[in-house]
């Protein structure tokens, strides 16, 4: 038996379905780091007149600009930490600078083996915090 | 595939991120805004405030309170310094400067290009004071390992190490009351900077002491056992900024006037990269900040206030030239009414694509008139910004490409992954301009 749908049912259809749709993807598990930490990408775009701040970043595509180092063995603390890498580097290129070094910051404790920290510091400026006080 | 955030995604997210900091922000914002009259009025309106007496320092009990000082004042209204301090009485005069640096910072009879490193610390915190809680210690009670470390640091070619003092206050190095009002420094931390000038001396190395950090904005705590003190209440408290500027400021500058050593000290870094503790804007056109949202933030004219009350203070006790390590050439104007002897810039891959160093100059900003110092750069290099097109640097280009712009000096950051070629090789080409 075919599937009718009269106009009602139709308009009600086009409403829902969009709205269900992004509330998964916002709220699924996308973003998260395997250690369950989440860590904004900020989607600002900034007024393009700023020519010279760092705010004025284009909106655009988020590839890496700093190169990660090339290195013999990944290891976990790598893999889990490449995605948050990316995402303070993409806050950088936004301009959320000040942002990217406390995720920086955090990124240190919660990944102190990664090879991708030394390019953080050298985009960032944030340096890695001292080890924790004995317990 | 890696996981690349979809609009809607990223949308939603960065609203919440944004109402979070604006509630933060908003919340420092009001909690201050009182303060911020009293502050700009009171900058320097106690002027000639009695002088730190060993009898307020609460850590200064003991036998070892032989090197309290012989109150010195604290000339919290002095004018602008001169740019050319000269740090030690025996210097010779200018004259006899065989080999003058065309941009340098003049101490100690000579004008000379800032070459070498930031230590910057062996034990965040601790160097100055030491951490017996945590079994750190201080340059006075392991003298060996800082020893080793200043050794290579010159047979590689550096002439200046940039070593942070206060990057936090905890430990034993200041003593506060009930109050968080700090009181004095300790005797540990009296002898660790004599004993810093004392390594340096016999290691032909000078030092630039940076005195604070943007660190020490993150929140007081109590960490095993060991409480840190934030910087927050001493900044727009003026009461409690002055009880530091006489209790802790000036006795550590005093420290230094005080030592035979004294004039291995030739700069002074009131702060390093205050402006990750600002919200808002300043008053000189500059961007607006971009502030750590882990860290306490004040005004600008709040860390204005602190950073002249500063400046007056080492100018007080100390003939060496005084600085503010800026986070970036973004903010150039922000420290422009702040007494200084030279600028102090630092540069990283987030400047490169909007504040390119080639292009954006001191002078293109208005930074004129004083040596300017790239006070730290990774050692690692400029990554490629591909957008641009702009090529990667290295570290030793970078420092070649600063000497060719006029900079008066650069300190690569740091000594656990400098790189000791590059340092030695720079120093060879500049052998006599790099050495005080």
């Amino acid at each position: 038996m075919p599937l009718r749908l009269d106009a009602k049912h139709a308009w009600l259809l086009m409403l829902v379905v969009p709205c269900v749709a992004v509330v998964l993807f916002a709220f699924g598990e996308h973003g998260e780091t395997r250690a369950g930490a989440v860590i904004d990408v900020p989607a600002v775009v900034a007024p393009a007149s700023e020519s010279r701040s760092a705010a004025s970043a284009p909106a655009r595509a988020l590839p890496p600009t700093v190169a990660v180092v090339p290195r013999a063995a990944v290891t976990e603390d790598d893999a889990a930490g490449e995605t948050d890498a990316t995402a303070i580097e993409a806050m950088v290129r936004a301009g959320h600078v000040g942002a990217a070094r406390t995720a920086t910051y955090e990124f240190f404790k919660r990944y102190p083996s990664s090879a991708r920290g030394a390019a953080l510091e050298a985009l960032t400026g944030m340096h890695r915090p001292p080890p924790p006080p004995p317990s | 595939m890696p996981y690349r955030p979809s609009f809607a995604h990223v949308s939603l997210r960065g609203i919440g991120l944004s109402i979070a900091m604006a509630t933060m922000v908003a919340g420092c914002s009001s909690a201050s805004e009182g303060d911020i009259a009293v502050a700009a009025g009171a900058g320097g309106a106690d002027g000639g405030s009695e002088a730190p007496k060993g009898a307020t320092c609460e850590l200064c009990g003991d036998a070892s309170t032989t090197t309290t000082p012989t109150a010195p004042t604290t000339p919290v209204d002095e004018p602008d310094a001169s740019p050319s301090r000269d740090a030690s009485p025996d210097a010779p005069p200018a004259s006899q400067d065989v080999c003058p640096a065309p941009h340098g910072v003049h101490a100690v009879g000579k004008t000379r290009y800032m070459h070498g490193v930031n230590l910057a610390w062996k034990n965040f915190g601790a160097d100055f004071g030491g951490i017996p809680q945590w079994g750190q210690k201080s340059v006075s009670q392991d003298p060996e390992a800082f020893t080793a470390w200043m050794r290579t640091m010159k047979t590689s070619g550096a002439n200046v190490v940039r070593w942070w003092v206060f990057p936090e206050m905890k430990g034993d190095g200041v003593a506060f009351d009930a109050f968080g009002v700090p009181t004095g420094i300790s005797a540990t931390l009296r002898a660790d900077i004599q004993k810093a000038l004392e390594l340096a001396n016999a290691n032909d190395l000078r030092i630039v002491f940076t005195l604070y950090s943007f660190d020490g904005f993150r929140p007081t705590r109590t960490e095993s056992a060991v409480v840190t003190h934030g910087l927050h209440d001493l900044v727009v408290d003026p009461a409690k900024r002055d009880a530091l500027m006489t209790n802790v400021v000036s006795q550590v500058a005093f420290e230094v006037k005080n030592s035979p050593n004294r004039d291995r000290v030739v700069g002074w870094d009131l702060i390093n990269e205050p402006e990750w503790a600002i919200s808002g804007s300043d008053a000189y056109g500059d961007p607006q900040f971009d502030p750590m949202p882990d860290l306490q933030s004040v005004t600008h004219p709040q860390m204005e206030a602190f950073l002249k009350a500063m400046s007056a203070a080492v100018h007080g006790q100390s003939s060496a030239a005084v600085s503010v390590g800026s986070a970036g050439i973004k903010w150039a104007k922000a420290w422009s009414q702040v007494p200084q002897d030279f600028y102090q810039l630092h540069y990283y891959g987030w400047l490169y694509e909007y504040f390119n160093y080639k292009t954006v100059t001191p002078a293109s900003v208005g930074l004129v008139g004083k040596p300017v110092v790239m006070g730290e750069f990774p050692w690692a290099g400029l990554p490629a910004v591909a957008s641009r097109s702009y090529p990667a640097v290295s570290a030793s280009q970078f420092m070649k490409d600063l000497w060719d712009a006029g900079y008066a000096g650069a300190l690569g950051w740091d000594y656990s992954d400098w790189s000791p070629d590059t340092v030695k090789s720079f120093a060879a080409s500049h052998p006599c301009e790099t050495h005080y």
